[in-house]
Formats: structure tokens, sequence, C-alpha cells
């Protein structure tokens, strides 16, 4: 049973590479180094291949929430007078950068970025990066979010090679020409050129680097039981994403998939007796990661799935020229994962593939760009067959969770199921 | 035209919100702000308005989509699904959503997926996106121009004319002749002491969101010919000066209350004095499109900066002693402006008042908890 679960020796070499990197990352920037702070929906090639330090919103939003910081820092909010049903995941670093109590913060806050980014691809992200940007005197570069008209709902089969015609000639060329003044800025601020050869490079090895994690996937999917913990999964995802496109990152990708691999050949599974396959949907539950194991002893219920690994595969691989390409990337990131149609069809063809039992759909009804469309979304797993669990919170904010509510209606539906409802 | 009958004939227009314009011409349903009127009349179509609720209470629900509307979204969006998957827009050849309102995007998605799911009748009309991207650059301006090919092609697709240059530059002719009628009435309200009230303007600014743009200006001019002012009980000069901010707003009953308390002289949430946007005939197109992409108090302008900075010089401009903010139940948005417009607007001795969340249609309750914060600040104002 899961007492016997092994971690995966990729897991803690991806850890202390992300603690060593971030060491770094922090004693740069404490140093008085430029950084860019950036959503996490924006070109973020550009500012590696510019070798300009960055500091993405929701990464830190998550440091903030492991620190158990969100709760101060949303009363915090409250008392500067924004009303309690603005965003939360997006504005916790914002806030905490109003605050000015730099000693609270993580790594002792924030230095003034030297540059913001972001894209329009909700309507709230240009007011909080605007207002980081007056507090803190850091030019914005905002890029445009126009919608897709009729899109079509199965974007994964066109994402990688057709995307001309999936996101439309127009909004990819304002989206490169977006892009292209961020590289001037940047080019400005640094003092270096842009290498447009190195950049095709670069470009080139991430989609060998996402090769890759579609084949782990693909290994997941196909895996009579689920190897692997979501826990583990997700780390060995995130952070070559963090760091895509390097050495370390394809070498940490490549050895990642072999132990998967190795670990379906001998025919390992999180659970001796896996009962029911889960999927948590959203973005990770950062202040209780421990909850992804609730379920394995009681029920043998794992959870196989959660997006950032199959999306790196689809949401990433992006063939043709490199600029163009980065722009397919980022032009519709967030929607494909959020909005209907798209969001609802990736997600049941990921259930059906991965053969899910049960899904746990986050809703965080504050970040509305992130909840909009989720009675598709459960509409469409239904569809597939699938069970789905709402789960009414915040990935930042643990005044909304209950822990035991929750753990309480999961298990509800697990004996059911197991009852053969 | 008598004075009276135009007046009539405005009210008459924003009450009914389209339902019998007794007219027989094509009419294409616009959702949001942001599509300029001259390019939907340019190509033969009548443009009106669907995200105005239809009277002054919700539409009913329509059972099958509303296990797919969560309570978090947009009480305008909510209230049009259910008007449009009624049938009540089957009239219409087809909806456009202005991609950057704040509820069409929302709208949009939804109608769609619903109509994917197989929901809604034959006679729905045809929904179409609009993305007049706001900002300024040659490649923003290059995207709004194709857009605006785009919907062109779509109209004449629904059985319009493709415009030439002189059909819209008439259009655009009829619209500036709306535009400046709009800001003689805007003007009237701003007088002082005020020649009409703020509920007023709102409803006849808004009339014309299902009137021909000439015939609207027409109907204004009218409405305001040989006007002295309204005569109200008490001494207006004594009433103070307020505005209007936060969420989109259309609710005579809300406006009713506010103006118990001082007259509303600058009007800035969506269904105030934003609409009908822009107006210009010297351009063309691409003027056209400039004017509307590069407005500076579009809640999506680029850079986002001179939308506060825009708010304040226009409340201070119409002489507010106190700025009114409300908020949508479900606003993710406007309401990041509030610390912001309250330190600035404080910079200049005026002062706010946060009426908080609201309903789409306010009920009694909230009503009179507004008259009695509203009753409280201008109390303090003295």
């Amino acid at each position: 049973m899961s007492d016997a679960y092994t971690p995966l020796a990729a897991t803690a070499r991806a850890t202390a590479f992300q603690r060593d990197w971030v060491k770094r990352l922090r004693q740069r920037i404490t140093a008085g180094e430029r950084y860019a702070f950036v959503n996490a929906d924006t070109p973020h090639e550009i500012f590696h291949a510019m070798d300009v330090p960055l500091v993405t919103n929701q990464w830190w939003s998550a440091v903030i929430a492991a620190k158990q910081l969100s709760e101060h820092y949303l009363d915090r909010m409250a008392a500067m007078g924004f009303h309690g049903r603005l965003a939360r995941y997006s504005s916790l670093p914002l806030i905490a950068a109003l605050d000015g109590d730099r000693e609270r913060q993580p790594w002792g806050g924030l230095s003034p970025p030297a540059i913001l980014c972001a894209r329009q691809s909700a309507d709230d992200h240009q007011r909080i990066f605007q207002l980081w940007s007056e507090a803190t005197g850091a030019p914005l570069h905002l890029f445009s979010a126009p919608g897709v008209p009729d899109p079509m709902p199965d974007w994964w089969v066109h994402a990688r090679c057709d995307w001309e015609r999936l996101y439309g000639s127009a909004r990819l060329d304002l989206m490169v020409a977006q892009i292209e003044e961020l590289v001037a800025r940047l080019e400005a601020m640094t003092g270096r050129a842009f290498d447009r050869e190195d950049f095709a490079g670069y470009m080139d090895a991430i989609n060998r680097q996402e090769a890759i994690f579609d084949e782990v996937t693909t290994l997941l999917a196909k895996a009579p039981r689920c190897p692997i913990r979501i826990a583990e999964q997700i780390p060995n995802v995130m952070i070559p994403q963090w760091h895509r496109g390097s050495a370390w990152a394809l070498d940490h990708a490549a050895a990642f998939r072999d132990e998967v691999a190795a670990r379906v050949a001998e025919g390992r599974g999180v659970v001796e007796d896996e009962r029911v396959r889960m999927m948590w949907i959203g973005a990770g539950l950062w202040f209780d990661t421990g909850f992804y194991q609730a379920f394995e002893e009681s029920h043998g219920a794992v959870f196989a799935w959660s997006m950032y690994l199959p999306f790196a595969a689809d949401g990433y691989i992006r063939h043709g020229d490199p600029m163009r390409a980065l722009a397919a990337r980022v032009v519709s990131m967030n929607e494909q994962l959020h909005q209907p149609p798209w969001a609802g069809a990736w997600l049941a063809r990921e259930a059906r593939r991965h053969r899910i039992d049960l899904a746990l759909l986050l809703i965080p009804r504050h970040d509305r760009f992130s909840a909009a469309g989720s009675m598709f979304i459960r509409h469409a797993l239904e569809q597939a067959g699938v069970r789905v669990v709402e789960i009414w919170s915040d990935m930042v904010d643990r005044r909304d969770w209950d822990s035991e509510a929750v753990r309480r209606a999961v298990t509800a539906v697990l004996d059911e199921m197991a009852a053969g409802g | 035209m008598r004075q009276e009958e135009a007046r009539e004939a405005l009210e008459t227009a924003f009450r009914q919100r389209g339902r019998s314009s007794g007219g027989t011409e094509p009419a294409i349903g616009v959702f949001g702000n942001g599509l300029p009127g001259a390019l939907v009349r340019a190509a033969g179509f009548l443009a009106v308005d669907v995200k105005l609720p239809a009277a002054d209470s919700p539409a009913a629900a329509v059972p099958a989509i509303a296990g797919f509307c969560e309570d978090f979204l947009d009480d305008h969006a909510r209230d049009f699904l259910n008007r449009l998957f009624s049938g009540a827009h089957d009239h219409l050849a087809a909806i456009v959503f202005c991609r950057d309102d704040q509820a069409a995007m929302t709208a949009y998605q939804y109608a769609g997926e619903l109509r994917r799911l197989g929901h809604g009748g034959p006679a729905m009309p045809r929904l179409l996106l609009w993305n007049l991207v706001h900002g300024q650059g040659a490649a923003i301006a290059r995207f709004n121009r194709i857009e605006a090919e785009r919907l062109a092609d779509d109209l004449a697709a629904l059985g319009g004319v493709r415009p030439d240059a002189d059909a819209r530059r008439r259009a655009q002719e009829a619209e500036a002749r709306r535009a400046a009628a709009l800001t003689r009435l805007a003007a009237r309200r701003g007088a002082d002491p005020p020649g009409l009230s703020g509920g007023e303007v709102m409803r006849w600014r808004n009339a014309g969101r299902f009137l021909d743009a000439g015939r609207h200006a027409d109907l204004i001019e009218a409405a305001l010919a040989d006007d002295p002012g309204v005569v109200r009980a008490g001494d207006p000069t004594e009433r103070p000066r307020l505005g209007l901010v936060g969420s989109a707003t259309a609710s005579p009953a809300l406006y009713a209350v506010i103006e118990r308390h001082g007259s509303i002289v600058a009007d800035l949430q969506d269904f105030g004095d934003v609409w009908p946007g822009a107006a210009t005939v010297t351009d063309g197109l691409d003027g056209l499109l400039a004017a509307d992409a590069e407005d500076p108090i579009h809640p999506r302008g680029n850079p986002p900066g001179r939308r506060l900075v825009t708010l304040v010089e226009r409340l201070r401009a119409a002489g507010c002693q106190l700025v009114v903010a409300q908020f949508d139940r479900n606003d993710d948005t406007v309401g990041w402006e509030l610390p912001g417009l309250t330190a600035a607007l404080a910079r200049h001795g005026i002062a706010v008042a946060d009426l908080g969340f609201r309903d789409l249609f306010p009920d009694r309750a909230w009503l009179d908890n507004a008259d009695a914060a509203l009753g409280r600040a201008v109390t303090a104002l003295a």
C-alpha cells in the first residue's frame, strides 16, 4: 500500500536543483540585478534568451501561500480598500509589495523589478500590474489578448503544427509584433542584442523537452496502475518547465521519463489495489499538498492526473518559425486551460485516455478567469463517464479551505462508487 | 417635433429596449461597448443593444441552461443568456460581442458553447466576436483594420451591403451628430444649476442604443430645444454635485436614490457618458478605429494608467463634490481602482461614498441602505 511508496530519485534532484537555483536568483536580485516580474501566460522564453532573471507572479503567490502568509496579506488587501471579491492568486504578490513590510515577506521581500509583463487575458491583470507599476516605477509591457472567433474545440490536435489556422493569422501577427516590442525593450534595458540564431536553437530544445514529457504522459496514461504520485509529477514537470530548453531541463526530463518507464515496466503502482483513478483539475493546492495522498489507503484511490504534465506537450510544442511559434504558444495559453469550448474538450480527452473515474474540480469563485466555464467542464467530463466533485476554494487562500469537509465530500463519493453507485 | 414628444419618444425607446421599435429594417444585436456604430449602419443594419436588461427585473431563468451559469457569472451575461435561450433575440440577424467589454467575452463563450451543446432553436442569431484591441501603435491599428474587414464580410454575408467610403462617411456623420447632441445633453446636466437629472440623461442617452444615430440625434436636439432647465423642488444650487463610477448600471431605481441627495453631473460607468465612444468623420476607417482604440477611459485601455487620470480629470471638471461608487456583486475588475481613485480625489477635496456590492436589480432593502449611506456622506460634506 502507500506506506511502501518510494519517491522518485528525480524528485529529490529537481527540488535540490530548484533550491539552489532559487538561492542564486535571490542572490542576483538582492544584489541589485535587474529582473522581470511577469505573469505566467507571457513569453518567458524571451526573458530567458536575454538572460534577464524573472519572477513569475503566480509562483511568487504560491511561495507566499506556502509560507502561510496569505491570510495576513488578504487581510491587508481589505484594509487597503480592495473589496473581497477580487482575485487572490494573481494579486497576493501585489498586496505584499504595497504592504511594504519586507521583513515579513519571503526572501525579505522583492526589490522593485526592472520591468513588469502581463497579458490582458483577464480584465484584472492589467489593473493589478498597473498598480504594481505605479508603486515601483517599473515599466509595464502589456500583451493584448483578442479572442478567437468560433474556436475549434479540439485545439490540441491543431496546436503543434496547424496553429496558424487554429489561432488566426491576425492574432499571431499582433502577438509577434508585441513580442518584438518586448525584445527591443529588453535590448535597451540590458544593452545586449537578441541573438535570433541562439533563440531558434533554444525553441527547438524546448520542443524536444516537451516531446519527452509527451512520452511520459503516454506512459502514465497507458500504465495499468498509476506508478507515481502527482505530488511528484508536478515538481518533475514544473521545475524543468521553469528552465525549459536548458541542458539541465532536457536531461532531467529524460531521467524522469526513464524512471517512470522503469516503474511501469516493473508493474509498480502507488497503491497495490488501485480501484479509483482521480484527476485534479486546477492549479496546485499549494498549502495542503498532503491532500493528494488522502484517499490511497482508504479507497485505493490515486490522483493519476494533473494538468502540468500533459499541458507541457499540448500547450508548448509548436513547430515552425521560432518567433511565430512562440506567439502561437502564448497567444491562447490560459484560455485553453480554462475557457469553453477548449478546456472541457481537452479535459474530457485527457480523462478518457487516463481512464479517470473521478475528477476533483477546483473552482476559485474569486478568480473568475480561472473559474468561468467550470460547469461546462463538469458537463464534458460527465459526458465522458467521469464523476465530478466540485471544490469551491482558492489555491492560495486557506480561509476558504475546509480540509475535513472536502475530505468528507470526496469520501462520500468514493464510498458510493465502491458500493457500485 | 415638439419638445415633450421628443422626450416621450426617448423615454419610450429606453423603456421598450428595442422590443417594439415598429421598424422593418434588419437589426444586429450588440453586446457591450466598443463597436463603432457606423460600421454596422454603413452595412445596412440597425444596431440594437442586447446587454441592457430588457426590463427592470431579471429575465426568467431558462432551466436548460441554468446549470451552466455559475453564481459568480457576470449578471449582465446571465440575464442576456436567459433572454437569448428563451428566443427573445431571434429576430436579430446576428449578435456582435465586443471582446473588450467586461461581460461580453463571457457572454460570447457561454452562448457559443451552449449552442454547440444543442441548446437554442434554429432561429437563434449568429454570434460574432468583435475584437477591437485597445492601445496604440501600428500593429494594433493593423489588427483592428483586419477585424473591421472581417466584420464587414460577416455582415455582408448576412444580407447587408459591403460599405464603400461614402456609406461609411454618411454613417460617421450621423454618429458625429449624435455625439454632438449627447455632448449638449451632458452639458445641460452639468450646468449650474443642473438643467436635467442624471437619471434623465442616462435614460435618454441609452435610448440611443435602440435607435438609428440620426434619429437619436434629432430626438435629443428636440428634447433640449429652448429648455431653460427643469425647475426642481428646493434650490438646485444647494444640491451637491455628484459623480457616478463603478460597475455598469442603468437602474432607474438606483439613480433615483442617488439623486435624492444631489445631482449626478458626471456619469462614468459603462452605461453613462462613455457610450457611444469617440466619433470622428475626418480620417476614414483607420481614424474611426483609432479613436475607439485609444479611448483613455476604456477599462482595457493601454497604457492602463491613463484611465484613472482621465476619471479624476472628468470628475474634477464636472465640479463633483462627492463621487458615488457601486459594484456589481461579482465585480473582479473596477474594484481594483477604488483605493487609488479615492486617494486621488481626496487630494482634490472630493469625497467618495462606496455603496458596495449590489444586485443587477437592487432590492428595496439595498436601496434603503444606500439612501442612508448617501445621507451620511452628504452630511459629512458640510
